[in-house]
């Protein structure tokens, strides 16, 4: 349900897009969905094909999604690595020094990255 | 591009690169309100949490313990009624309600509407703490930047101490991990411990606290934040 307002935000932003670019069919859009997000990638994409037919602007536009590995942040040694699939709830610590002071990193947001259009 | 080897070849159509989060309109109109309420000495705290966790009750306690020290204001989100708002307004307090018409999330824009019809109801300028009650759920509310200036993310102990790792994203973003409820810590298996370990792995800066507010427990320290955050500590 939440991930089809967003959805609908992407969809406003793309239409407004075509309009400034004078196209008359949106082909694709590409988008990248950071690790902290909280999205659920396929009720997004699921949002995304139902509400794309409401115009003839969007209702062929395909979806790519890119999504990001999260990393943690050793604090100790500063080292970066791809948190395993076990974080936030099993020990994690930092295979360089075995720190156990590690702050996520990554995008939180959907970012519109490239349209295709016509 | 093409679809079988991702090679530029046979595009058709024009390209154009963004690179903009598909929130960018509601942060521009998020940052607004956060100068507009600069402007007039108020604090502004968003509260996030799922459903029934006691958002409209602290508020109720809060207002009662602090109502005659500060000036608050109340901004009630609700999918359709107005039943938390009419809560608020028995405390003589001024309090707009929006309903999002379906919406589970407040926006930037419809806050500040709300700014607005607050502010037509105060009988001189200037408030010292604004309350945003956000729409229950712990998802979209933590996608939209309202203006505020603390983020508070209530977690009552009937919910589970695992609720952080399901919604990473509220507490990552989060100011105040509030848990609340904690009247019923005895008939429930939930660890504060855990609840704000698992918070500070997110978000190692993030600040603790746990209360009743049908006890009291734990208030002294909500009231202090409170006085602190408005500088009338
Ligand atoms: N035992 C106990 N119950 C509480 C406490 N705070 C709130 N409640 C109860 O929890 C229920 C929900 O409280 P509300 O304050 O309406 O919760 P809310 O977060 O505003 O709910 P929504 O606005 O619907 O999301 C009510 O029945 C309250 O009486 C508390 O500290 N202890
Ligand atoms: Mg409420
Ligand atoms: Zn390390």
């Amino acid at each position: 349900m939440h991930e089809l307002y967003l959805a609908q935000s992407l969809l406003q932003q793309v239409t407004k897009l075509a309009h400034e670019n004078k196209a008359s069919k949106v082909l694709k859009v590409k988008i990248s969905i950071g690790p902290l997000s909280g999205i659920v990638v396929d009720s997004f994409k699921f949002g995304f094909d139902a509400l794309k037919r409401e115009s003839s602007l969007t209702s062929k536009a395909g979806l790519e999604i890119e999504t990001q590995p999260l990393v943690l942040y050793c604090m100790e040694c500063s080292r970066e690595f791809q948190a395993p699939d076990s974080w936030p709830r099993g020990s994690t610590t930092c295979p360089g020094c075995g720190g156990q002071s590690l702050l996520p990193k990554g995008e939180d947001e959907i970012v519109l990255q490239q349209l295709v259009m016509e | 591009m093409c679809e079988t080897c991702g090679c530029s070849m046979s595009q058709t159509g024009k390209i154009v690169e963004v690179h903009q989060t598909i929130l960018s309109a509601n942060n521009r109109q998020a940052r607004s309100n956060r100068e507009h309420l600069a402007k007039l000495g108020t604090i502004a705290i968003n509260m996030i949490s799922s459903p029934g966790s006691g958002k409209t009750t602290l508020l109720e306690r809060t207002i009662d313990e602090l109502g005659n020290e500060l000036r608050i204001g109340v901004i009630e989100g609700d999918i359709e009624t107005d039943r938390d708002a009419e809560r608020i307004r028995e405390k003589g307090i001024p309090v707009v309600q929006i309903t999002t018409g379906g919406a589970c999330h407040l926006d930037a824009h419809l806050v500040h509407k709300g700014i607005r019809a607050l502010e037509a109801q105060l009988a001189r300028p200037g408030l010292d703490l604004l309350f945003i009650e956000n729409v229950g759920n712990l998802v979209c509310p933590a996608a939209f930047d309202l203006g505020e200036n603390i983020r508070i993310i209530l977690l009552s102990v009937p919910e589970g101490s695992d609720k952080p790792l399901k919604y990473p994203k509220a507490f990552i973003s989060a100011n105040l991990f509030l848990i609340t409820k904690t009247d019923l810590l005895e008939y429930f298996d939930f660890s504060i411990e855990e609840a704000f370990g698992y918070a500070a792995k997110l978000n190692p800066a993030i600040e603790t606290m746990a209360l009743s507010s049908k006890t009291g427990q734990g208030f002294e320290n909500w009231l202090s934040y409170l006085k602190a955050l408005t500088g009338k500590l």
